[in-house]
Parts: structure tokens; sequence; C-alpha cells
């Protein structure tokens, strides 16, 4: 074939092109460090770029926010509830002075306020505990604490409580009381005690009872929310496990106060009775029966207005609505169960990460310090009585008063006996709600310690995946950096000799030598 | 006898002959770099011999050169053309699409991709499950909500600026055809003029193929060169593109732009060009075998990979009083419709001003309407822009007799051009928006409010933003949802009524109801239409303050509502009203598993939509570039062939040069000889 010059030129200088365009390729290659700069490339690698990047993005969020931040938050949860595992354990052991020894007063008053300072330290320093500002019991409600941070006279609560049957105790509770009374006699000191003649007497009466979450609720209602949709009064039902009333219905309340003469006494054996000053439900015979044998769930429906700090925030244990009265505004708080905050750990995969106050943390412990200083109260309220007629008989000169004033020491040596027992069993009580707070504690403990566990495990999970993905996408898109370097070597030196060649080529032809 | 001084004429006549010689290689030699010369050489003879009548016969008379030809072969020409025309279009094509898939391709996470910026949206979500109460991460998750939806927009703002330079490419294109044309049909007149003598004006003839050659990197082109019949007068030379003549001899026809009042797409920019013979006469862009840059700049500029809408006509009117007295058409679509004709993410026709063809008859349209029902057909009634003539309608019911009821609106381009891949965006911003607003749209903000849509349209000037109605076919139950809720058609509402479920009417909204099982539970909310027919529907325009359809949603003008960007707290996380639930994130949980709901796509989960994409180009750009460099090879081996046909080679025409020289000398030195003859005859022998 005849060749000609420009035939040389062009196709040398097409080798020249190529060669430049492998040394370029070599080049990206080499400086880059990836196999391909655009799907074209190689459309396999590049989509498998793709979905490789878009994982292992996903799996670094995961391993090094989600996983991490949900560890912190259940470590956080985690000491809060280790912490007043060991305050339940110290007020066992205080409890336990209060129930057994034999204690005077100032001893009596030192277990008390170290009872008190126990509860003060569950609730105000742990159950409202936070994790980077979101308080960490407090359910999806992170940015408001458990419990009420000041004096609250402006909201008002229409709550709900539900109650196992488990918790109707049956409680003792020591009514009317022996008093100095300078017209009275030996004989009416001795009726005050035995109720004979015209006074009540000094009874003990065994009563079956609820302690509801608050003290001082409201005598009547509903107040929160003008259109409620509750019945004017409060009610009460009890329901089996099918949900069908074992009452026969929904029950009215009697209300009463405290104070009153007879708020412990003549109950019917089918009524129900609210003390709203120390927020106590009290229920006739029958009604407990049907309770107990039917293993029933009881609901009552009360209102609360007037929170002191560090009250429970209701809606943080219970269904409820509650009524601002300065912006006029009605809040209907739904039943807090189940508040679980999710995060997501894995693809596709939510963990819970948070323990909700009402299920780790019993209101009976707090609602227990009522009860033993209201006990311990009345014994020394008894015992200061007895000091006062000690001193007037010590100063009595006439053997008719001394007579009476012995009479009235028996009889309130009497009454104290009986206050002394409700006392000690008052202790005996708290030890065992103690104990049944630790169980709620430790379900709820267990609970989360699984959470972690399996946290734990997703953790190294993810961290092998991302080991695996980051390898995955480093073979398919990285370049071997030696590879390429040599690449890049050969194109460069296949450039160098496509220049010398059509340097040489290109040199001569015959007319140079004419 | 012959003439005394014969032996000198011929002498001469070797002289003119060689010295003819050497000057054809001066003038090769010179023009060794001229573009699409030709090798030029010189036919010789011996000249007629004189008969003496002498003893020894015949006298030789010398040699004469009688012709200068070029070598050139008319067949390589045809090849290196045919195949120019192949190369032209490739090279065109993988230019632009190499600009088309970096976009939806990035090397890294850093550097941007619409992939990168929905990962990241993703992984905000995640982020947000576990500080659902923090208003700052909510404002950062909507963000790289509003950055995704800005690189979506960039991307179609990009493709939509090479789709207006792709049209910028076809008048430039065009004007360059023209010019070659003029150019063409200059030089066959200058050549017909020199060779009406009987020449061959070899250098002109060498500049006209190089025109043509040019002109075939553009446009494939027809060549026919018809020589005079009897070897006499002028040669005929046409060149025809496409389906039309280009030059015919001295006479060019020239293309014409004419800027499209209508669109194809949706999404097309304004003022595309058609083109048009200045004859008049309709040049067909279409013509699969235009070729060159011409063919690759139309297919990108409008390729559609055939998807093309589709539907069939059902009926019409002239004057319909639904629609102020205007002429409609309405269309239906069935088992042969089009796919984007019956899916609204795909739905890509003009809001206005397109055409719909039926039976090869045009009808302009200013807006429609459409109709979707319960078994999935849609229903468009178009609305004409121009009152339809009674010759029109006769067309019409012609084309209903004998069966041609298939509609179409814009053309089936077998290329995945620029419409294509904005239609691929479209249909991922739709679909997503309206599958992310459907869950929005069910949860409550941090205001205790129910959540309001997350991507929007916007006008065109992007001032208004539009009320979206999410309208969603579910791939994997096989139910339609309306605004979330379930439709259900009389039949399936009978179903459902047999298995013992009851429904009641949600108040304040009409057609919603609650259905609730045989317990008196609520299971979910539903839809009942009014009218299987018309489970939903919507029209091409929008105005503020109605709610619109998803149809309204293109890749230029979706984004994140502005109210939205500016509180973070309008993100629905919660499934609760109650907005005290600070930490509620039961919604967001639902937004999650969008990243792996692979019922949103046919293609699957959003990310593999994405990857399909890039895959598509990835793999086309593939192909295209090895097209453009095998066609590219094989005209370089064509060229390598005809250049060594016709190229000139300096060591070649160095022989010559010396040959003519050495000839030259022996002419002189037989003209010495032959003097030197004479002068003994005439100046020695005479006495």
């Amino acid at each position: 074939m005849r060749v000609t010059n420009s035939m040389i030129s062009n196709s040398a200088r097409s080798h020249i092109s190529s060669a430049k365009n492998k040394l370029l390729t070599a080049e990206e290659q080499y400086t880059s460090e990836k196999k391909i700069q655009r799907p074209s490339d190689d459309p396999t690698i590049a989509v498998r770029s793709l979905r490789y990047r878009s994982t292992l993005s996903q799996i670094k969020q995961y391993l090094e926010k989600n996983v991490q931040d949900a560890m912190s938050w259940m470590e956080a949860t985690e000491t809060a509830m280790k912490n007043i595992n060991s305050i339940l354990e110290n007020m066992k052991g205080t409890m336990n002075q209060g129930a057994n020894d034999y204690l005077a007063l100032d001893e009596r008053n030192d277990v008390l306020s170290k009872l008190q300072q126990y509860v003060n330290a569950i609730f105000q320093d742990e159950a409202n505990s936070d994790f980077s500002g979101r308080y960490i019991f407090a359910g999806y409600r992170t940015d408001t604490s458990l419990l009420f941070d000041k004096r609250t006279t402006n909201l008002s609560y229409d709550i709900t409580e539900n109650f196992d049957y488990s918790q109707v105790s049956s409680v003792n509770v020591v009514t009317g009381k022996v008093a100095y009374d300078p017209n009275a006699d030996a004989q009416e000191y001795a009726d005050m005690l035995s109720g004979e003649g015209t006074y009540p007497g000094v009874r003990k009466s065994s009563v079956y009872r609820i302690q509801l979450a608050y003290k001082n609720c409201a005598a009547a209602g509903p107040l929160a929310d003008p259109n409620s949709t509750w019945p004017a009064g409060y009610t009460f039902d009890a329901k089996d496990a099918n949900g069908q009333s074992v009452l026969g219905g929904t029950q009215t309340l009697t209300t009463k106060a405290s104070t009153e003469e007879d708020a412990y006494d003549d109950l019917d054996p089918d009524e129900v009775r609210y003390i709203y000053d120390t927020g106590e439900i009290l229920m006739g015979e029958n009604i407990y029966q049907k309770i107990q044998e039917n293993r029933a769930s009881v609901s009552i429906q009360y209102s609360k207005t007037e929170f002191d700090k560090y009250d429970i925030r209701p809606e943080m244990y219970f269904q409820c609505n509650a009524y601002d009265s300065i912006s006029q505004r009605t809040f209907n708080y739904a039943d807090p169960s189940g508040q679980d905050i999710n995060y997501e750990i894995n693809f596709s995969q939510m963990m819970t990460v948070n323990t909700q106050g009402k299920d780790a943390i019993s209101t009976e412990i707090y609602r227990l310090m009522d009860y033993l200083t209201q006990t311990v109260r009345e014994v020394d309220d008894v015992e200061n009585r007895i000091a006062e007629a000690k001193k007037m008989l010590s100063n009595a000169t006439d053997d008719t008063d001394k007579k009476n004033l012995s009479q009235l020491i028996e009889s309130l040596e009497s009454e104290r006996s009986l206050r002394v027992t409700v006392m000690t069993e008052a202790f005996g009580m708290g030890l065992s709600m103690i104990d049944r707070a630790q169980e709620t504690l430790n379900v709820a403990t267990a609970s989360l310690g699984t959470r972690y566990n399996r946290l734990q495990l997703t953790y190294d999970k993810l961290s092998d995946q991302q080991i695996d993905t980051e390898a995955q996408l480093s073979n398919n898109e990285d370049i071997d950096i030696a590879d390429a370097f040599i690449n890049m070597t050969q194109a460069d030196n296949l450039y160098m000799y496509a220049l010398s060649a059509t340097s040489k080529i290109l040199g001569n032809t015959l007319l140079d030598y004419i | 006898m012959p003439s005394t001084f014969f032996g000198m004429n011929i002498a001469a006549s070797g002289m003119f002959a060689y010295k003819a010689g050497l000057n054809v290689t001066a003038h090769n030699i010179a023009n060794v770099k001229t573009a699409g010369y030709s090798r030029q050489y010189i036919q010789q003879k011996a000249k007629e011999a004189i008969s003496l009548r002498t003893t020894y016969g015949m006298m030789g008379a010398g040699v004469e050169a009688y012709d200068i030809l070029s070598s050139r072969d008319a067949y390589y020409d045809y090849k290196y053309r045919k195949t120019n025309a192949v190369f032209g279009k490739y090279l065109t094509q993988s230019h632009y699409m190499n600009e088309v898939q970096e976009h939806f391709y990035a090397i890294d996470e850093k550097s941007g991709g619409v992939s990168n910026s929905m990962d990241l949206f993703f992984q905000k979500i995640s982020s947000l499950t576990k500080d659902v109460s923090e208003s700052t991460i909510r404002k950062e998750l909507i963000e790289h909500a509003d950055g995704m939806m800005s690189t979506i927009q960039e991307v179609a703002n990009s493709l939509l600026q090479s789709q207006e330079e792709l049209n910028g490419e076809i008048q430039s294109t065009v004007d360059q055809i023209n010019a070659l044309a003029r150019q063409i049909a200059s030089l066959t007149k200058q050549i017909n003029t020199l060779e009406v003598y009987g020449a061959r004006a070899n250098d002109l003839r060498d500049q006209r193929a190089n025109a043509v050659d040019e002109l075939s990197h553009l446009v494939d082109v027809e060549v026919i060169e018809k020589e005079p019949a009897d070897g006499q007068g002028l040669h005929q030379f046409l060149v025809f593109i496409g389906d039309g003549t280009l030059v015919d001899s001295t006479v060019y026809n020239q293309l014409q732009i004419v800027t499209r009042t209508t669109k194809d797409n949706q999404t097309d920019a304004e003022g595309l060009y058609d083109l048009r013979w200045s004859t008049g006469q309709d040049f067909n862009i279409r013509n699969a075998n235009l070729g060159g840059q011409l063919q690759a700049l139309f297919e990108l500029r409008d390729g559609n990979n055939e998807e093309n809408f589709h539907a069939t006509l059902d009926s019409w009117s002239q004057s319909n009083d639904d629609y102020n007295g205007k002429a409609t058409i309405t269309l239906k679509t069935d088992g042969s419709s089009s796919v984007n004709a019956s899916m609204l993410s795909r739905l890509n026709i003009p809001e206005s001003d397109g055409l719909i063809t039926i039976a090869n008859f045009d009808y302009r349209y200013e807006s429609f309407e459409v109709s979707i029902a319960a078994d999935g057909t849609y229903t468009y009634t178009f609305v004409l822009a121009e009152p339809m003539e009674d010759g029109k309608e006769k067309h019409l019911q012609a084309a209903m007799k004998s069966g041609k009821t298939n509609s179409e609106i814009g053309d089936a381009i077998a290329f995945r051009g620029i419409p294509y891949y904005m239609s691929q965006l479209s249909e991922f911003v739709r679909t997503f928006s309206a599958n992310f607003n459907q869950i929005q749209n069910g949860g409550y903000d941090l205001y205790g409010n129910k959540g309001i849509d997350m991507f929007v349209a916007t006008s065109r000037t992007g001032t208004e933003e539009f009320d979206m109605t999410e309208f969603l076919y579910n791939n994997k139950d096989g139910f339609y949802y309306l605004n979330g809720c379930k439709v259900l058609d009389s039949q399936k509402l009978a179903d459902f009524t047999q298995q013992g479920y009851t429904f009641t009417p949600v108040n304040g909204e009409a057609g919603y109801f609650m259905m609730l099982d045989s317990d008196g539970n609520e299971v979910e909310k539903v839809y009942q239409p009014a009218d299987d027919q018309s489970i939903f529907t919507f029209t091409s325009y929008t105005t503020k303050g109605n709610p619109t359809s998803y149809y309204t949603m293109t890749a230029l003008n979706a984004t994140v509502a502005k109210a939205m960007i500016g509180d973070g707290k309008l993100l629905a996380c919660s499934t609760s009203p109650d907005a005290s639930l600070v930490e509620q994130g039961l919604n967001l949980e639902r937004m999650t598993t969008l990243r792996e709901d692979t019922s949103m796509f046919k293609q699957g989960a959003p990310g593999s939509f994405l990857a399909v994409i890039t895959a598509t180009i990835g793999v086309d750009q593939e192909k295209l570039l090895n097209s453009a460099k095998n066609s590219e090879n094989i005209l370089n081996g064509v060229d390598y062939r005809r250049l060594s046909q016709s190229g000139v080679d300096e060591d070649e025409e160095g022989q010559h040069m010396i040959e003519y020289q050495s000839l030259l000398n022996y002419q002189y030195r037989v003209l010495s000889v032959m003097n030197e003859v004479l002068d003994k005859l005439i100046n020695g022998t005479a006495v």
C-alpha cells in the first residue's frame, strides 16, 4: 500500500492522543484514588458505590450518634435508678428503727426527718434527673420536670387514678381522744376512753383504704374542664380483667374531711368514702370483698387544685384534664402509659431508650411519709397530753383531783398504746411498701438492662458492618495506589515513546536531501 | 522528410511536458498541508507521429502532457461521509450526556449530587429520632430537605439550560449547514464554468469535496454527481439531507429556524426550534436517518425514550357548555395507552399549548382536566385553543370510524435525552414529596396542629406556594390513597361491609368515613367518592388557595414550604395532638421508613430509583462513548485509505522532482546536441 507522510503524521497524532488519554485516566485515578470518575467509566461500580455510600452514611449515623446517645441516656437513667435503690435500702433500715424500737419523741422525729430527707432525695434529685437538658423520667414531656418546680395554684386537675386490688390495704385507725377537762371526774375519763355515757370514746377501727396520690384534694368537682364529660360528683369503679364492673356500675363517693368526728366510723358495707383532705378512699366490707374476689382494678376520679413545690405533676402519672385559670385553657392529657422514646439504632430498627417515672418510681412512697407523719404526730400529741397530765398530777394537792388525774393518765396511756400500735403498723406497712417500690424499680431496671444489652449488641454489629461496608466500598471504587502508580508510570512511558517515535518519523523526507 | 528542425521540436515537447510535471510536483508539495487536497499528477503520452512516407515509416513527434488529474476515489469519499455522520452524532451526544451524568453521580460524599443530598436528609431524620424535642435539629432536618430540593432544582435547571444550549446549537448548526450549502453551490458553479472548456478543475473539486466532508459531520448527506451523458457540457452535483435537496448543482436550499409556540413536554424550555425549508416545505426533524450532529442535537433536546403521551379518543364537542362553550376533546386511557398517561406522577404533558395529534391532524389545547376512576382509567378533557371547525370535526369522525383513535402528544423519540431525565426527576420529586407529605399531614407538629405540607410546588415566579393534594397509588395493597385515606369505591365498600365493617361519616369532611370493625373499634379513615368514575379530579391550571395535584410539581419548581424553613416546630413528628408531648416521635418513625419503602417506586425505594437513573445514564454514556470511539476509529481507517490514495507524499514528490529535473536536463541535452548538429551542418559544412 502506498503510505504517505500525512498518514504517518495522522497516525502518530492519534497515537499521541491515545497515549495522552491513557495518561489522563491514569493521572485521574492516581490523584483521586478512585477507579472511576463518572458513571460511564463503569456503571456497575458507580451504582454499587452509591449504595455502599448511602449505607455507610446511615451506619455512621447509627453507630456514632444514635446508638451512643441512646447509651448515654440509658446510663443516666440507670445511675438515677441505682441511686434510688440505695436510698430505698437506707430507708428500710431507718424504717426498721421506727417500727421496732421504743423511741423517745426526739428520736422519732429524727427518724421521720431522715425518712423525709430520703424521700426528697428520691423525687427532687433522682426523679427529676435530666440528660442534656431533657428530663429522663418524664416520658414524652422531656421539657417538663416530673415535679412542680414551684407552688402552683393556677392549675386545677381532674385526675383518673387506677389501682390494683392488692393496693387496697386494711389499716387500723384510732379515732377520738382523751383530753383534760377541769369538770371531768375519773369515771368520765374512763368513759372518754371506753366511749360510754356521752363520750364517743377512743376507738380503733379497721378500714379498707386506698391512698390517693395527693392529699388536700378538692371536696367537690370537677374543677378542670367547664365542658367536662365527667359526672357531677366523684366516681369510683372496679373492673375485672374483662372490663366488666364488679360493682354493678360506677359508684358515687361520699365525701368527708378527716377532721370530722365520724370520718372513719360507720362505714356502710356498700359505701365508698372519700376523705379529701388526706386523700384517702375508704371502702365498705362488701365493696372490698368484691374487689378482692374478682381481683379487680380500681379506678377513681377526683380533682385537685393547689399544688405544692415538688408535688408530682399529675399528667406524668395519670390520665387527667387540666385547666389553667390564667390562660383559661384546658389541656387534655391522655393516659401517659407507653410514652416510649424510640431512637433509630439500626436499619428500620427502633429502640426505646427511656423509662417512665410512673413505671419505675412509685408514688406510694411519696404518700407514705404523710401517713407516717400523721401517726407519729398523733403519738406525739398523746404523749404531750400525758406529760401535761403528769405535771398537773405532781402539782395536785386535792385527792379527788389526784384520783381524777390518775384516771386521766391511765386513759391517756391506753390511748397512747393504741396510737403506738397504729404507728408501729404504719412503719411496718412502710417497709412492705418500700419492698414493693423496690420491686417496681427492679423490674424497670431489668428492662433497661436488657435493652442496654441489646444496644450493646447492635453497637458491635454496626461496628462490624461499618468495617465491612467500608471495605466493600473501598474494594469497589478505590484504586490500589501501587497499581495506580505503576499504571501512571506505564502511561507516562507510553506517552514518551509515542513522542520520541513521532519526532523520529517526522524528521526527514527525501526533500531534505535534494 | 521531416523538417530540419524537427528534432528540436521533439526536445521542446519533452521540455514542455516535464516542465508541467515539475510544476505539478511543486503544486503538490506546496499543498501538502491543504485540507482536502488530493494529489495531482499529469497524464502524458507520445505525440502523434508524423507519417513521412519515408523508408523508415512513422516518425515520433515527442511527448505531450494532455491532462492533470487528481488522485481521488469517490468510494472512500462516500464511506468517509457516512462514517463521519455517525461519528458526528455520537460525539455530540456523548459530549452533552457527559454533563448530565455528572449531576447524578458524586465521586464522594462531599461532592453533592442528588443521592448524597437524600442520604443526608434521611441521616437527619434518623438523628432527629433521638432529639425530637430539639427545634434546632428539626430546623437542621428541614434545611437538609431544602438542600435536597435545591440540589434537584439545580440539576433540573442545568438540564433546562442544556436544553436551551442545545436549541442554540441547533441554530448555529443550521447556519453552518446553510453556509456550506451556499459554498458547495458556488463551487459547483465555478467548476462548471471552468470545465465547460474540457479541463478538470481539480482544486475546486477538492474544495467542494472538503465542504461536503464538513457537512457530513453535521448531517448525513447523500451526494449524487452526474457527469454529462455525452462527456460534454455541465455535470450535475446533488446533495440531499434528511428528505430534501440541499444543493442542486448551482442552486441551493436553505434551512429556516421556526420558533415553536407549543411544547412537547411540561418542563420544556420556552421557544424551542423547529426547522423548515426556505421554500416553505416542512423539514422532518424526527427523521431517524437525519444523522450527524443535527440529529444528535434534536435527540438530546427532545429525547424521551419513546415515552410520549398517548391515549384513546373517546369523544369531542364543538361547544362544551361545561367549558364556556369551547371545543373540547376527551381522551381515555386503556391498555394500549402510555404509562405516563395513567400515572399522575409521570404525567408530563404541557399545562397548555400542547398539540394533540389524532390521525395526522393536530389539535392545540389551552388547558385540560383529568378525572381518575377507581379502576385506574384516566379521562382527559382537553379544552381546545381554537374553535373546532366542521372540517376538523370531520377528521375526528373519520378517525373514529376507521378506528384510528390513538391520540398522541409529543413524538416518540428513541433516545434518553433531556426531557427523559427531567421527567424522571419530576417523577422522583412528585412521588417522594407526596409520600413524605402524606406522613407529615398525618401527624402533629410541636404546636399540636396537623402537619402542613413540607414539599410544595411553586408558581413560575416562585412567589406562590400551592397547597398539595396527596393522591397516591400504593403498589403493595393496590389501593388509591387520597390525603392519606384509603379510597373505597362501591365495589370495595361492599366487600368490606360484607366482612362486617361499618362506616360512619366524619364530621365536616364530605366523603370521608371512619371505618369501624365489627366490635365498633376504629380501623382507619377512608374516602368514598360520590362517583366511582371520578375518585380524583384535577386541572392543568392552578390558582392560589385551591388545592392542587402533584402534576403541578416538577423538578423545576418543587421546594420546601417557606413556613417550614422558618420554623422547625412545624415538622409533624408526633401522632398525638397533645403539644406537651414534646418527645413523641411516632410519626417521625414513619418518616424513617420512607428510606426503605420499596413500594414507593416501581424501581423500589427512593435510593434505588436514583441508582437506576445513575445506572441508566452511565450505561448509555458508556455506549455512546464506545460508539463515538468506534466510529472515530472507522473514520480514521477510511481516512487512512483515502490518504493512501490521495495524500501527497513528500518522498514521492521529491523523487518526482529529481526525475523531472533529470528529464528536463536530458531534453536540454537533446536540444544542445541538435543545436551542435545544425551548427555543424549550417556553419561548418557550408563552403
